[in-house]
């Protein structure tokens, strides 16, 4: 989208709201929050994904046959893995939850809005294609309908922040991020995922930093707010490949042919950052990962883990 | 160093090609995208040479494509190339230049 359509898009919101969707995290044990590393070198995709979930303790612990489910991946641009979202990946995912009877399932995305349409990043993708195969509606948030949300006294930056209102219809929200560097926000994983929730224009305010010279408004801030209302119930993280400088569209490619999997959007992203760390570049995740400013402020606003004595690293 | 006279070998492929009416606006504003992107020192850098070369290809094939007898099949999927090619340049400036993403 050139820029100048996108600040000419409208606005519209149909209602304002104090809507939430922040589970309680049940992968957790002794206490403990749990975050799975699975290898993924010469064995099937789909039987490490379902390792993954299995070690913290199973789809069913979170997800139950007749809860209507969004899949929110990350289809941020018509870049391919790990820009965006593998298909195969993405098949996976949806197989292992047909799999334990978890069948009304809804893919839902917005692209970042260089890319927008949405639905043309879907297409070159061949998302469509492929959620047609899996029977798996594809739900675009270009258009909305939208609600404003208030973020609450916890927010810094926003009193209120559009989402997309087909939200409410949801019982549980899996995310399914991939694991990179980003040239701004230092790192793109769970807890970026939720921007590709909120509307368009609230992209000019988020990125207005830069773009409006407002450098006392660093965007990684305002981003991590946007996540008060809104949690996953279950986080699968695709770490085959990453990238480890540049992101979220390109950028050096390494392959730690890793999955992931937690309930704590913190603990999932720290141990993703502490791997592409393992890979020394010049980039923006040198400092120790608690020490990140994006981390702190997300352990400030209660979103999960609060130090590595809140969570357990387990495999197989 | 890219080659920046890649954009104008691109423009000039493509400038005064006549297209369906329904393509007439897009090609214009592609052509616009271009121009602009001319000015950025993106273009100057490595990270920009193949992204300069694929609209470069992309811009000499729709030529190609739009000089046959009547606009087909061929010329369609050529116009959607060139398209592709030159948003991928604009949004990879998009995002350079104005940290959106």
């Amino acid at each position: 989208m050139r820029q100048e359509d996108f600040l000419k898009l409208e606005r519209r919101v149909d209602e304002v709201n104090e809507w939430r969707h922040r589970p309680a995290n049940v992968y957790a044990r002794d206490g403990l929050a749990l975050v799975s590393k699975t290898a993924t070198t010469g064995r099937d995709l789909k039987s490490a994904v379902k390792e993954a979930v299995d070690l913290i303790g199973g789809v069913r612990r979170a997800l139950q046959p007749g809860d209507r489910v969004l899949l929110k991946a990350n289809f941020n641009s018509d870049d391919p893995y790990p820009a965006s979202t593998d298909l195969s990946f993405l098949a996976a995912a949806v197989e292992l939850l047909r799999d334990e009877g978890i069948m009304n399932l809804t893919l839902g995305e917005r692209s970042g809005w260089p890319w927008m349409p949405t639905s043309k990043v879907l297409k070159e993708m061949g998302v469509f294609e492929a959620a047609q195969k899996l029977d798996l509606p594809v739900l675009d948030f270009d258009a909305g309908p939208w609600m404003d949300v208030r973020l609450g006294k916890q927010a810094k930056w926003w009193e209120k922040a559009g989402f997309h209102k087909s939200l409410k219809d949801f019982d549980k929200i899996v995310y399914l991020p991939c694991m990179k560097h980003h040239f701004l926000a230092s790192f793109t994983m769970s807890l970026k995922l939720t921007v590709g929730m909120v509307h368009p224009v609230d992209m000019q305010y988020m990125h207005a930093d830069y773009d409006q010279g407002k450098t006392d408004e660093p965007m990684y801030l305002k981003m991590i707010e946007l996540s008060l209302p809104v949690g996953p119930d279950l986080i699968i993280m695709d770490g085959r490949r990453s990238f480890v400088t540049g992101g979220p569209d390109s950028g050096e490619v390494v392959e730690p042919n890793v999955i992931l999997a937690s309930g704590d959007r913190i603990a999932i992203d720290v141990e993703g950052v502490k791997i592409l760390q393992s890979y020394p570049r010049d980039n923006l995740i040198k400092v120790p990962v608690w020490e990140m400013p994006l981390i702190r402020r997300a352990v400030e606003l209660g979103l999960g883990a609060k130090s590595e004595a809140d969570y357990r690293v387990v495999t197989r | 160093m890219a080659e920046p006279t890649l954009i104008q070998q691109a423009i000039d492929a493509v400038r005064g090609l006549a297209v369906p009416e329904s393509h007439v606006e897009e090609i214009q504003l592609l052509i616009k995208d271009l121009e602009e992107a001319k000015t950025t020192l993106f273009v100057r850098t490595a990270e920009a040479k193949p992204m300069l070369e694929r609209c470069a290809r992309a811009a000499e094939a729709l030529k190609e494509a739009a000089g046959a007898q009547n606009w087909g099949d061929v010329a369609e999927t050529a116009f959607g190339d060139f398209e592709r090619a030159v948003s991928k340049l604009r949004n990879t400036i998009l995002v350079r230049t104005q940290r959106a993403t």
